[in-house]
């Protein structure tokens, strides 16, 4: 790849980003209500592991900070992902319906294309609830903040490879939007636990079938407490995963079979 | 000369999951699925060289939407060799990405809450473009296409046919050296629908670019193209000047008068009743022997329409038409 293809790309993925943005505003009270509302939602359902951490002060060592920065990343992470890259979400039914169509036939990456030409109003609401936590939880001073933006910025990347990769199982097993869904939340739920609970096999699952490590454990943990070891796992459980997506991407469009379906792009 | 599109005994298979009958049908489907094949394009060959207007054209089901496809990249064939602009489309779809433009009638390039200018600042992105050539051919083509009024407006607002114009400049824009249009005046209405076709006719007699257009719409053909393909089932049916089958199998009108007298009777060259109902007539004209402005006075001067319409005959009907000609041939 030359440097100024390279160039050329991130001028088109700054400019794809730009104009999902203006269109996820453009609707001005949906957004504010679904950015409100997931606020709203996130903090009530977390308000639960703290009135937990009020009765029980630490599970195997974790502690109501160490939640708030767990809870904050992975919130603002996902927050990031269906903002930014929500056509993510909606990849299975594109995928059945015919909906690749128009990124298949523009010089551009199709899958980036897909992915960021959709943005929901709700995932910035999840990434002011999330930052909120982080903020209160009392172990990130103004030096970190690099660290959370760069802990937030993997666990975002990760959740849309391991999307992707979810959503795409639809060349080969056709109408998945519901189980894709599920599959999506059960790893949301699963990153959100204290990764203290798990041991053995368990913890092994969390690394490699399941990422719900590398979406939440290890980047929370380059803000609580950073070492190169952990930046560098990481980056490689990232590296794998998007890679995994790129070639299961690749590897469905020789199934794909468009369609006839009437579509607007919302 | 190199070939704008070159296609050599093209076959597409689509894999069709199949439904068991009866009560147990479904059950059985739960555990294991029964699939059959089905052939969308049979070796399918044609060439078309470069400032061509071909119109691919065929009844519903035919094979002209996935033949496009496989031409646009977007599908892998599972037979035969195609070459666009000396490119193979599903390998080197990038490449040629950027000299070919598309417009599917039932899919959209415009995102539906912006105005259409965002879109094209976007696609000056997907594209390459320099800034200062994009600003040139958007104000090109928003003053040739009348978009001026238009650009401020959410695509949500816009009626079918301004959005289509909209998706025409879209395509546009980098300048391809082939368009493929899809369909491009499904669900418009009459007026739209001419606009449309001058619009894209123009533009392509001015700049010589090759189109394939595929429609099942008579009109499109013969007011946008000089050569049309037909297809059938996947397989060529014909493949010759618009103005042939003109000659040969679309000089026919149908024409339906509604009247307040209950029974129209006409006698006139190459005019037939083919239903006929209460206040109700339809008819097919051989417009070489009897014209539509003769066929009107004459209805004028026998009854008092309520409604009077001029078709083009449906596309089924050619086909059958075609269809009788080839077994008629010794």
């Amino acid at each position: 790849m030359t440097v100024q293809r390279l160039r050329c790309d991130l001028a088109f993925v700054r400019a794809l980003a730009a104009v999902n943005l203006r269109a996820t505003l453009a609707l001005r009270g949906a957004f504010w209500l679904a950015l409100v509302g997931m606020m709203l939602n996130n903090l009530l359902y977390f308000a639960m592991w703290w009135i937990f951490f009020d009765r029980f002060e630490e599970v195997r060592g974790w502690r109501f900070e160490d939640m708030c920065v767990l809870y904050g990343v992975v919130g603002s992470g996902y927050g990031l992902a269906v903002a930014l890259t929500g056509g993510v979400r909606e990849l299975a039914r594109r995928i059945v319906d015919g909906d690749l169509d128009p990124y298949l036939t523009q010089p551009k990456n199709a899958l980036i294309h897909a992915v960021g030409s959709k943005g929901f109003a709700s995932g910035w609401g999840d990434v002011a609830s999330g930052t909120l936590l982080i903020g209160v939880s009392g172990v990130v001073g103004p030096f970190e903040l690099p660290l959370v933006a760069l802990a937030i910025a993997l666990s975002a990347s990760v959740f849309l490879a391991t999307g992707i990769v979810i959503q795409s199982m639809a060349f080969w097993l056709g109408r998945i939007e519901t189980l894709a869904r599920t599959i999506w939340e059960f790893l949301i739920t699963f990153s959100l636990y204290p990764p203290t609970i798990f041991a053995g096999a368990l913890r092994v699952v969390l690394f490699t079938l399941v990422p719900a490590g590398f979406i939440g454990f290890l980047p929370s943990s380059l803000v609580r407490d950073f070492s190169w070891l952990s930046l560098l796992a990481a980056a490689a459980g990232l590296l794998a995963y998007a890679l995994l997506a790129t070639v299961v991407f690749r590897a469905g469009l020789r199934r794909y079979e468009s369609g006839n379906r009437f579509g607007i792009r919302a | 000369m190199q070939a704008a599109i070159e296609v050599e005994e093209l076959g597409k298979t689509f894999r069709v999951r199949t439904r068991r009958q009866g009560r147990g049908g479904a059950l059985r489907d739960l555990f294991a699925t029964e699939t059959r094949e089905v052939d969308a394009i049979r070796g399918l060959t044609f060439r078309i060289d470069p400032g061509e207007r071909v119109a691919f054209v065929g009844p519903n089901g035919a094979g002209k939407s996935t033949t496009i496809k496989v031409l646009s990249g977007i599908l892998h064939p599972t037979a035969g060799d195609v070459r666009v602009l000396g490119l193979v489309p599903w390998r080197q779809r990038r490449q040629l990405g950027f000299r070919i433009g598309t417009v599917f009638g039932q899919r959209t390039q415009l995102w539906y809450h912006l105005p259409a200018g965002d879109t094209f600042d976007l696609l000056a992105r997907i594209y390459d473009q320099d800034a200062a050539v994009h600003r040139r051919r958007r104000a090109h083509y928003v003053e040739a296409f009348g978009l001026g009024s238009l650009l401020d407006r959410p695509v949500r607002q816009l009626s079918l046919g301004e959005r289509m114009r909209c998706e025409l400049v879209a395509s546009l824009l980098h300048e391809p050296e082939i368009l493929f249009l899809d369909e491009p005046t499904i669900g418009l209405d009459v007026t739209a629908k001419a606009v449309i076709r001058d619009l894209i006719r123009d533009e392509s007699r001015t700049t010589g670019r090759t189109l394939l257009f595929t429609s099942h719409d008579t009109g499109d053909m013969e007011h946008v193209c000089d050569r049309v393909i037909v297809i059938h089932r996947g397989q060529l049916l014909l493949d010759q000047s618009v103005e042939a089958l003109r000659r040969g199998y679309i000089g026919r009108k149908r024409v339906t008068v509604k009247s307040e007298e209950e029974r129209l009777d006409l006698e006139l060259p190459g005019v037939r009743v083919v239903a006929r109902a209460p206040h109700s007539t339809e008819l097919d004209v051989d417009v070489a022997r009897t014209s539509v402005a003769d066929l009107v006075a004459a209805v004028l001067a026998r009854v008092h329409p309520l409604d009077l319409s001029v078709e083009d005959p449906p596309m089924e009907e050619i086909v059958r038409a075609i269809y009788s000609h080839a077994e008629a041939q010794p």
